[in-house]
């Protein structure tokens, strides 16, 4: 019915617990850590405030450049004039085409009546008829 | 003729009504681009505006026309399957069609200039007169825009071998941006740019809070009343002709590579910028009425879509309250 040998019992044994290598036999004295020196730690202390500085400073440059090339790229982009800077991109930007480019802001009073404002484009009340000032669709 | 190809012309586009400058501005007109190129400016900055506005069309079309075989779009053209560094002005319009032809799914196509041909449509319009024979061949489907290679730090373009670039309204519709864009840097503004149909304003006309603009239905002319953005047309009731005994236009449908048979007429789209409302109403008419006032809707567009019978349809925030009877 069981083939173990008669010295093995059935189930594992849990392992019993080995003493470290380096456990102590005797009880030591208390690990105190050495006291560092003032000048030693006020030197220290002057070193990690220059790292600090200068990381911040990094830092902040970097940001500043970020912020400033983000700043051309629109500039580029929203001007698009006869010699343009920068050209779109050709990832994949399949939304974004038709979505109002903000021109116009310098035109003054281009809220008006409110009416149907949509993105980049408005209509206007049309309290006064006037004559057509342009047509659509002489092409 | 073959099946399903139609007998006849599409009926001749309404009669546009007079034009007005408002009070206080003045009216300039010059031919570029294949049609004629309207600006409304302050009557004392009118021929500044004028010189600055034609300056750069002049330039556009010098790079971008296509009946000009030293343009550098016909060189670029003529060079398909090679690589070609081209000028930032070439660059900008062909990665801004790039665009658009993404945003239509291909509807908008830039690379029909093939099926152009095929069609006769092989000068300018005003020279496309007389018997024009019968195409040899089959049409050719579009979509050869996706297989276009762009570097964009050399600025270089590689089309694919036997395609061609022709990008039709959106060249238009992006000078009309640009030289609002000019005009406004300048402080020419208020101003109105028309590329023969194609129009944009920046600012209001003096004394007056919008811009009256008459836009087109299958016999008869509306006026809206734009105060900011921009209205674009596609028709198929201009610029079309025979072929052999095929009647033709020039609004091609990139899915079979022949003049589109949609049951619209016409499509006016307003949208922030020139050459946004043309691709929108360009893209609106290929698909028809149904999925073109979906697909300007689903884009943020207003538009007025007039079929070939039947009442108009409107889309998105399109003024109806000016849709009167009288224009």
């Amino acid at each position: 019915m069981n083939n173990l040998p008669n010295n093995v019992p059935p189930w594992p044994t849990p392992e019993r617990p080995r003493p470290l290598a380096n456990t102590p036999n005797t009880p030591s004295a208390p690990n105190v850590p050495e006291r560092m020196p003032t000048a030693e730690a006020r030197s220290r202390a002057k070193v990690l405030k220059r790292v600090a500085l200068a990381g911040t400073t990094l830092a902040f440059c970097a940001l500043g450049v970020l912020a400033a090339s983000h700043v051309t790229g629109v500039t580029a982009a929203s001007g698009s004039g006869s010699t343009p800077a920068t050209a779109p991109s050709n990832q994949d930007d399949h939304g974004g085409f038709f979505s109002g480019d903000g021109r116009g802001s310098d035109d003054g009073n281009s809220v008006g009546s409110g009416q149907n404002q949509s993105g980049g484009f408005n209509f206007g009340s049309g309290g006064t008829i006037q004559p057509p000032a342009a047509s659509s669709g002489g092409s | 003729m073959a099946p399903g190809e139609p007998s006849s012309l599409p009926p001749p586009a309404p009669a546009a009504p007079d034009e007005h400058a408002p009070d206080g501005m003045s009216h300039h007109a010059f031919a570029a681009m294949g049609t004629t190129i309207t600006v409304l400016a302050p009557a004392e900055h009118g021929p500044a505006a004028v010189t600055v506005v034609r300056a750069l069309f002049d330039e556009w079309e010098r790079t971008l026309s296509r009946f000009q075989p030293d343009s550098e779009l016909s060189r670029l053209n003529a060079q398909a399957g090679s690589p070609v560094v081209v000028s930032p002005l070439l660059w900008t319009v062909l990665t801004t069609a790039l665009q658009a032809a993404r945003a239509t799914d291909g509807r908008y196509d830039p690379t029909l200039l093939r099926q152009m041909l095929w069609i006769g449509y092989d000068r300018t319009f005003t020279e496309l007169r007389g018997a024009l024979p019968r195409p040899a061949g089959q049409a050719q489907i579009g979509g050869d825009w996706r297989h276009i290679q762009l570097d964009p730090a050399r600025r270089e373009v590689t089309l694919p071998a036997g395609a061609g670039l022709d990008f039709g309204g959106i060249a238009k519709g992006m000078a009309v941006d640009a030289a609002l864009d000019q005009l406004r840097a300048l402080r020419l503004t208020p101003a109105l740019v028309n590329g023969g149909g194609d129009l944009a304003v920046a600012g209001q006309p003096p004394q007056q809070p919008d811009w009256p603009i008459a836009v087109p239905g299958r016999d008869r002319y509306w006026t809206i009343p734009l105060q900011r953005g921009a209205i674009a047309t596609s028709t198929i009731t201009r610029r079309n002709w025979r072929q052999a005994d095929v009647p033709r236009h020039h609004l091609i449908d990139p899915t079979t590579g022949q003049p589109a048979q949609s049951d619209l007429l016409s499509v006016t789209v307003v949208a922030a910028t020139c050459h946004q409302a043309e691709v929108g109403a360009k893209a609106a008419l290929l698909v028809g009425s149904v999925e073109g006032a979906r697909f300007l809707e689903g884009n943020g567009l207003a538009g007025l879509l007039i079929p070939k019978e039947g009442d108009y349809l409107t889309a998105g925030p399109w003024p109806r309250e000016f849709m009167r009877e009288t224009a």
